[in-house]
């Protein structure tokens, strides 16, 4: 579908990256992915890749809502996508608290043979972003969280 | 969060009205999955033929009514959307859940509860 203006999708096909920047809240991150989803649609995507983008990038902006900035007033979460050639490389970054120990938690699966009543209801985030994001890498600067990693599209997840 | 339940002797079929089941609703859905379920048959079927998206706190408001239903009443889901089969996979949660694919398999069965 071909547009004569700057549409949605436009940025990423020719090359440049989309940001974004949001209120540390849930109802802003759902309005963020729409508007990525949009942006993204122009790619496109197999609907394969689609839910890619869209799991991961939910999943770190909700942790950054949820921990990095519970209870805080004011915070803000600042989203860069650039397009590569093989995907879309993503930094998102807060000033939030810091992950604990400064490090990304390992995202490990919940034991699905486990009885239902001790079956987690959490710890699904970082096993889904750990499950479909490349090259992983977090570093604290300057009192923010900066999390980047790239997302291969092109290739069956 | 609008959800609707129909009740039959043996069965309830719960369909999310709804696109998303996502981290600024699922403790609404939560509620309300509370609410129906002090009513539901001994079957619930969780239909999400209309919800296109998912996230990691809409599967665990989806765990946790499983689990506000257990042991006595079992949770399934039904027409799941290709993220949302995505995230049952990643999560193997689809190991957990008796899922549905095929929306015939749950239409009939809607229809008739709803006539």
């Amino acid at each position: 579908m071909m547009q004569s203006t700057l549409g949605p999708g436009q940025r990423l096909r020719n090359g440049k990256a989309v940001e974004l920047e949001i209120p540390s809240d849930p109802l802003a991150v759902r309005q963020a992915l729409a508007r990525i989803m949009e942006e993204v649609s122009a790619l496109a995507l197999a609907v394969d890749a689609q839910a890619t983008v869209e799991i991961v990038l939910a999943e770190v902006l909700n942790n950054v809502v949820e921990h990095a900035c519970a209870g805080l007033s004011g915070r803000r979460i600042a989203i860069t996508i650039a397009p590569t050639p093989t995907g879309l490389q993503c930094q998102v970054r807060d000033n939030g608290r810091p992950l604990p120990d400064g490090a990304l938690p390992a995202g490990d699966p919940p034991d699905p043979a486990c009885r239902t009543p001790e079956l987690a209801e959490g710890g699904f985030g970082w096993l889904l972003i750990r499950g479909l994001a490349r090259g992983l890498r977090y570093r604290r600067t300057g009192g923010m969280n900066v999390l980047s990693f790239s997302l291969d599209l092109h290739t069956a997840a | 969060m609008d959800l609707q339940a129909n009740t039959s002797t043996d069965c309830t079929v719960i369909t999310v009205r709804e696109t998303r089941i996502d981290a600024a609703c699922a403790i609404q859905f939560k509620d309300r999955m509370r609410e129906l379920c002090k009513e539901a048959a001994e079957r619930v079927i969780l239909d999400l033929g209309r919800v296109d998206f998912i996230d990691s706190s809409g599967l665990g408001a989806i765990v946790a009514s499983m689990k506000m239903l257990a042991p006595e009443r079992v949770l399934e889901l039904a027409n799941p959307s290709p993220k949302v089969t995505k995230v049952l996979r990643l999560t193997r949660m689809d190991s957990v859940f008796t899922i549905h694919e095929d929306f015939a398999s749950v239409e009939p069965l809607a229809s008739r509860l709803a006539g």
